[in-house]
């Protein structure tokens, strides 16, 4: 349970990570290391042997979290989990920075990060890095999505941004290029009126078998975001009129659970889980609740 | 494949209070830092993926798998292992972890104690449910949980 040699360097600036990713020789499997909480399992167990690692962890710029012009919010790749599930509550940036947040995105931050594996697991592992990583079953991936995030991406060509919807491509596949460094997250700067989740884990903790994000900003339609599909996230888009109709309803609460699931299982893409009748409603089920707990928030 | 020669790099931490410095290779975690360099057995090696938590450590104060973080990361921060752990309510979750039975073999209980402490100076007045979910991710194999979760709760205001 060691991992295979490699060389060490510990990035000075996003520069120097940029730089030493380019200079890497024909033979080299370079790799960028955050928190390396999803990699470094990886590394103990030999399922990668890089022979370089790129450390970023200690790039100060990529640790901030910052408000944008447009009133929108900028994460550094390298900010922790836990450092968001630790915002102050109303909204404010920290107690030096008291510009707040849009409204309820201080809240979904705090509720995705505060979710994810174990308080260990968070002080060290980032948002950067777990999206990067794209392990289908992870938080963020969904959770960004769903936020409308934008991705920012720096390379020897400069820098680029991809939304968030397009950036995961697959299983641990994503929209960066070799040489390219996740140095950020950019959260749009609209409140959001109501949002819910759904997850299922069997232990407290572990990956989730299912994953939903439900956001709502006003608009026609209400979309919910599906993760641990095995694949990149999924968008399922319900009418707002079937949405109002089943949250105000005077059925029971498990009623409206079922009618809810029963509408987003006939939108369910064939390309998840196909055959597995109890993955696919595991996957509505949380897709559900997650619209019934937006609806339910005030 | 041609394994690159060892890429050995000097560092300097604090770990419990004392200043060291070692040499190590770039690829040496945290835990076999301490436990083979600094003949700091305490932290124990359980599953070495971060699952099971018994390498739990603390990292400028906060906890970390000392098993998926590379030594060369922690240059120049300050570690606390289950040996430096000290303080009036150290004492008292020791005593507690002796007078509920909350060890048998004992494997689990250096990351136990870690997390507790962390757990307790973060959320002072926990409940049980608070406390079984903030410590899911420390695994005990034959003690159970029922006297590790008493002696946590017996060291809450609550």
């Amino acid at each position: 349970m060691k991992p295979a040699p490699f060389r060490y360097h510990r990035a000075a600036s996003l520069e120097d990570a940029i730089a030493t990713l380019a200079s890497a020789g024909p033979d080299d499997d370079v790799r960028v290391i955050a928190g390396g909480q999803s990699l470094g399992p990886m590394l103990n167990l030999r399922l990668v042997r890089p022979t370089v690692l790129v450390d970023i962890h200690r790039i100060e710029a990529l640790r901030a979290i910052e408000p944008l012009p447009d009133g929108g919010v900028r994460i550094g790749a390298c900010v922790t989990h836990a450092q968001l599930e630790d915002l102050p509550p109303g909204g404010a940036f920290s107690a030096a920075n008291p510009a707040v947040f849009p409204a309820g995105l201080a809240d979904v931050l705090r509720h995705v990060a505060g979710g994810i594996a174990y308080r260990a697991i968070r002080c060290r592992g980032t948002i950067g890095g777990s999206l990067a990583h794209a392990d289908p079953a992870a938080d963020w991936p969904s959770a960004l999505a769903a936020l409308g995030a934008t991705i920012e991406l720096t390379g020897p060509a400069g820098r680029r941004n991809v939304a968030a919807r397009d950036f995961c491509h697959g299983l641990f596949e994503t929209a960066i290029e070799p040489g390219e460094v996740l140095a950020a997250i950019l959260l749009p700067g609209s409140g959001i009126r109501r949002w819910g989740r759904g997850k299922h884990c069997r232990k407290a903790g572990e990956f989730a078998h299912a994953l939903a994000v439900c956001i709502d900003r006003g608009g026609d339609g209400v979309e919910v975001w599906l993760g641990a599909t095995g694949a990149a996230p999924v968008a399922i888009a319900l009418d707002r009129a079937f949405v109002d109709g089943v949250a105000g309803s005077r059925a029971s609460a498990a009623l409206r659970r079922t009618r809810m699931r029963e509408r987003i299982a006939a939108s369910l893409p064939a390309a998840i889980a196909p055959g597995d009748a109890y993955a696919r409603h595991l996957h509505a089920q949380v897709a559900a609740e997650a619209v019934i707990d937006a609806m339910a928030n005030p | 494949m041609n394994a690159p020669a060892p890429d050995l790099i000097d560092l300097e931490l604090t770990v419990n209070g004392t200043a060291r410095q070692v040499r190590a290779e770039a690829r040496t975690s945290l835990c076999d830092l301490l436990r083979d360099a600094l003949h700091l057995t305490g932290t124990h090696a359980g599953c070495e993926h971060g699952v099971c938590g018994a390498c739990t450590v603390l990292l400028d104060g906060q906890p970390v798998r000392a098993c998926i973080t590379l030594a060369a990361a922690c240059e120049g921060r300050a570690v606390t292992t289950v040996e430096g752990l000290s303080g009036p309510l150290v004492d008292r979750l020791r005593a507690a972890f002796h007078a509920e039975h909350a060890l048998q073999c004992g494997y689990c209980t250096p990351g136990m104690l870690v997390s507790a402490v962390d757990l307790l100076e973060r959320k002072p007045e926990a409940g049980e449910d608070e406390i079984r979910r903030d410590m899911s991710g420390n695994l005990c194999r034959c003690t159970g949980y029922v006297g590790i979760v008493r002696a946590i709760r017996s060291c809450t205001r609550g």
